[in-house]
């Protein structure tokens, strides 16, 4: 029978592969890559691109589209998309600055109400989606736009300003916390570092990563895909909504149109940053580096004078491209090939 | 039969609609024992395998776990009493490591805090013994995806899993019908491991040039009517696929 | 077995390792020479002028257009790089953002509208900060607003007054307590709702008219809809003020589709060549002229001037008069090649 081949077998005493190689598989390269195309394109057209003010900027820039990334992120991974985070974020923002500049409410309790809310239609978009099994992409474009209405039809189209300095606004976005890096980024940082820590270190993140890939499996081990869904769709909301936060911190004003562009541009971010657009892979870390790279090209591209049309010329280009990076190195360093 | 068997069915009848898929069926399986059910299609095989694992009740007919009476009402029930199955998808996630694979739904954790952290030295360090326990000698890490992995591999995994989980009766799904000969081979190895460690295996497969080498009974069962149930040794490969094919009743 | 092959580097392994380690050299390499632009601070302007002038809309606004061709004339004029920048769509934090870039990019001189006057205000002390001039062009921070709004000139034009102008323009034509509507394409514009409230303030003192503000979006068709809607609901309108092309067009349209031509008076702003030809047909009876080039035009011209010779900029209105039938004709021209 196996007599022969097993005489010839030899023992190999499993072992991590080298460094090397782990640092090639690594989801996250091709987006490192892109970036590094992009800085030092830049760097070379504009000899004040790669300044620490400029990269504070990009910073600033890229944290209010990367904190909601992070959540659609997390929740890509587990199979959904959820398009409704630009509405998210604009009532999110209208909500806050209703309660506390039109009526008065410390910011104590609009804080966490607020936050309340966006987290509601999160869960509110998986409770659709999870009932009615119609895909979630078509859900959320529903309440995308529901919510977008929401937002237009309380503030009749209007922004609502602050006037004078608000110490809640300093602290959602507005402060300068290292010349030109403001404490949005902050934010952005602990976000991922508590979502990092989610999905790769505990039970929960495994959960998230078996409920992406393959659900029907996940349930025969006990998994509750359910619920594991109906959270990261809450997670993304919260995340959303904070996102709107910051922005209304750093504007010192907000406008029931603003955050149109989030759906797609937290996904590109994600896409080239690694994640996957079938579920059960991806990486906070890639998006993170997705965000810098989009905001990279934004700055870029005004800071060396194009149209400023080219960008989101540019930023098919770079999804496109990190996409095939990502897929062509990932096969290229299955260490088993 | 002297002694209780791990598993015993008895007079097990279903219909669907007017179609009759099993009709008294009586079989059982022993400690330690590896039974082959063989048949062919629309013999009846997949109704008695769920039924024995909880997917749906029989109209007649009783089961005996461990010598006592059982009912299941779902498949958590079976699973709960250590009857596994391993279907031919495998319930493996490719994108994700052996180790993540492994231990999906019942992680080991370290409390730090009130925080669950994912315990990957145990994780990583209990598959490997695990897989070498079952023979599996070409690792190189735990920690790699399980898309890399050869059908034979991952077979190896989804036993493994239930045998480290501790399942006692382990049902095989036509576990060798995608591999290559050498694979088919491996896999097996693995399943006579499994029953020295102390696992039931029943096997299903249209392959009777895989079951038969590994299996002590094969069943053969026929238009939903058990037709045969003999040992190994009373029985030859051409003789179990005249029966298939031709009928015929030797109990 | 295959396995035991598979365990010890190959050949196939070695080329991977070495097309990877070059690469990796590669990176590496340009890594450390970005780190040496990185280090050496890069603090020193760019070697040729640059100033730059930022919008909160986008060439695709046939307004803008004009601006941005002043900007280039003038650029090319001088031997500088004049950049017009804008958003697809009004979006302040977009303008914040450009801005931002280009005090980055140690801009000479930059040029802004003053949109949403908190934010817009707060970037150009900072650019004031960091010694670049800045001047504000085609609307300035309302008279309410009270943070210091550090500009240097504003080239524009007065838009409460000229909202006034056309209203009186068109008073005698309109009934006592008429039904008049004020279209708005971008609600929030503090120009915008200045030039609109010179108009409600002369037609409701002077004819006790009703005017009403409606929101029509920057979408053509979803203004069109909204207009057709406002009009069934309150046929006895009498007039109708756009503010600028993004209004005019479809206003223009559903006058002619709806036939209400003559039925309807309508008044607008700024010039586009619908717009003019509108007005030779007799569907719009006036527009104010802002002469936008000159906004783009005359802020990198007076930029500039303060650049080389220290020149202090100073005010510039833009917008004088209005555009009628008997003046279109001579407008026309201009209008297609984008100067006016």
């Amino acid at each position: 029978m196996a007599r022969r081949a097993q005489a010839e077998q030899v023992v190999v005493t499993p072992r991590r592969p080298e460094l090397w190689r782990r640092t090639l598989a690594a989801r996250e390269l091709g987006v490192l890559i892109a970036l590094v195309v992009v800085l030092s394109t830049f760097s070379v057209l504009n000899r004040n691109f790669l300044t620490v003010d400029t990269f504070g900027d990009i910073l600033t820039q890229a944290a209010e589209l990367g904190i909601a990334a992070v959540g659609v992120t997390f929740l890509m991974i587990a199979g959904e998309f959820d398009l409704s985070v630009g509405s998210n974020f604009a009532v999110a923002g209208i909500l806050l600055a209703l309660l506390t500049t039109n009526l008065g409410w410390s910011p104590f309790l609009a804080i966490p109400l607020v936050l309340g809310v966006a987290t509601a239609i999160g869960v509110l978009n998986g409770v659709i989606t999870l009932g009615t099994r119609i895909p979630s992409f078509i859900t959320t474009l529903g309440t995308m736009m529901f919510w977008r209405g929401i937002a237009l039809a309380v503030t009749g189209g209007w922004p609502i300003h602050v006037l004078g300095s608000s110490r809640m606004l300093d602290l959602l976005g507005g402060m300068a916390v290292y010349q030109t890096v403001r404490i949005s980024a902050l934010w952005w940082l602990l976000v991922t570092v508590l979502f990092w820590f989610l999905l790769v270190k505990t039970p929960y993140g495994n959960w998230t990563f078996a409920t992406g890939g393959k659900p029907e499996a996940a349930r025969a081990l006990g998994v509750p895909v359910g619920r594991v869904k109906l959270t990261n769709f809450a997670l993304a909301g919260l995340l959303a909504g904070f996102a709107g936060f910051t922005q209304f911190g750093r504007m010192g004003s907000m406008s029931p149109v603003w955050g149109d562009g989030l759906p797609m541009e937290t996904i590109a971010a994600a896409v080239i940053g690694g994640t996957s657009l079938m579920g059960g892979a991806g990486t906070i870390l890639g998006t993170v580096l997705g965000a810098i790279t989009m905001a990279s090209i934004r700055v870029g591209l005004i800071m060396v004078g194009a149209p400023s049309y080219w960008y989101t010329a540019f930023l098919g280009a770079v999804i496109v491209v990190a996409v095939i990076l990502n897929v062509r190195l990932g096969e290229m360093m299955a260490w088993r090939r | 039969m002297a002694e209780v068997a791990l598993i015993e069915a008895r007079g097990i009848t279903k219909s669907f609609g007017k179609v009759k898929a099993l009709e008294k069926v009586n079989f059982h399986v022993g400690y330690q024992e590896i039974v082959g059910l063989v048949g062919d299609n629309g013999a009846g095989k997949s109704t008695l395998i769920k039924i024995l694992t909880g997917v749906y009740p029989p109209e007649e007919g009783e089961i005996f776990f461990e010598g006592r009476r059982v009912y299941f009402s779902s498949p958590k029930d079976a699973r709960a009493l250590g009857i596994e199955t391993v279907y031919q998808d495998l319930a493996l996630i490719e994108q994700m490591s052996i180790a993540r694979n492994f231990f999906l739904g019942s992680e080991p954790v370290k409390w730090v805090g009130f925080l669950p952290l994912l315990d990957s030295w145990r994780m990583t360090s209990t598959t490997e013994e695990a897989l070498r326990g079952l023979g599996i000698t070409t690792l190189r890490s735990t920690e790699e995806e399980v898309r890399v992995l050869s059908g034979g591999e991952r077979q190896a995994i989804a036993i493994g899993r239930t045998l480290h989980f501790g399942a006692k009766l382990l049902i095989l799904d036509e576990p060798t019908s995608a591999l290559s000969i050498v694979e088919t081979q491996k896999v097996l190895g693995y399943i006579q491991e499994a029953k020295r460690r102390g696992l039931s295996v029943i096997l299903i497969s249209h392959n009777l040039y895989h079951v038969y080498p590994v299996a002590d009974r094969i069943v053969v069962l026929d238009h939903g009517r058990k037709i045969a149930d003999l040992r190994k040794e009373e029985t030859t490969i051409d003789e179990i696929v005249n029966m298939i094919a031709y009928g015929g009743i030797r109990v | 077995m295959k396995g035991l092959a598979r365990c010890l580097p190959q050949r196939g392994d070695e080329t991977v390792k070495r097309w990877i380690g070059g690469g990796i050299a590669v990176v590496v390499g340009i890594a450390l020479a970005l780190g040496g632009y990185f280090l050496q601070g890069a603090q020193s302007a760019p070697a040729q002028m640059t100033f730059y002038v930022i919008a909160h809309t986008g060439p695709g606004d046939p307004f803008w257009a004009v601006v941005q061709k002043g900007v280039q004339d003038a650029g090319k004029l001088l031997g500088v790089r004049a950049i017009f920048q804008g958003p697809p769509q009004r979006d302040i934090p977009a303008q914040v953002n450009m801005a931002r870039a280009a005090i980055n990019a140690k801009a000479t001189g930059i040029a802004i509208s003053v949109s949403d006057p908190k934010a817009i205000c707060a970037v150009i002390r900072e650019a004031r900060g960091k010694g670049i001039p800045v001047v504000a062009i085609n609307v300035k921070q309302p008279p309410e607003f009270t943070e210091p709004c550090p500009y240097e000139a504003y080239i524009g034009m007065d838009e409460y007054e000229a909202g006034k102008n056309v209203a009186r323009f068109m008073l005698p034509k309109l009934p006592k307590g008429a039904r008049v509507l004020i279209p708005i394409h971008e609600p929030g514009h503090v120009g915008l709702e200045a030039r609109a409230k010179g108009i409600t303030e002369v037609l409701t003192q002077e004819l006790g008219a009703t005017v009403e503000k409606l929101d029509i979006t920057q979408d053509p068709t979803k203004a069109l809809a909204a207009l057709r809607a406002y009009f069934k609901a309150h046929p006895d309108t009498k007039a109708m003020f756009t503010l600028g092309p993004l209004g005019a067009i479809p206003a223009i349209k559903m006058l002619k589709e709806d036939k209400l031509v003559g039925k309807v008076l309508m008044a607008s702003f700024d010039l586009d060549p619908q717009t003019i030809q509108a007005i030779k047909e007799g569907v719009v009876l006036a527009t104010v002229d802002q002469q936008q080039y000159l906004q783009g035009f005359i802020s990198v011209i007076e930029l500039w001037l303060n650049a080389k010779y220290k020149l202090q900029p100073a005010d510039y209105n833009t917008g004088r008069g209005l555009v009628t039938k008997e003046t279109a004709a001579a407008v026309e021209t201009l209008v297609k090649q984008g100067y006016r």
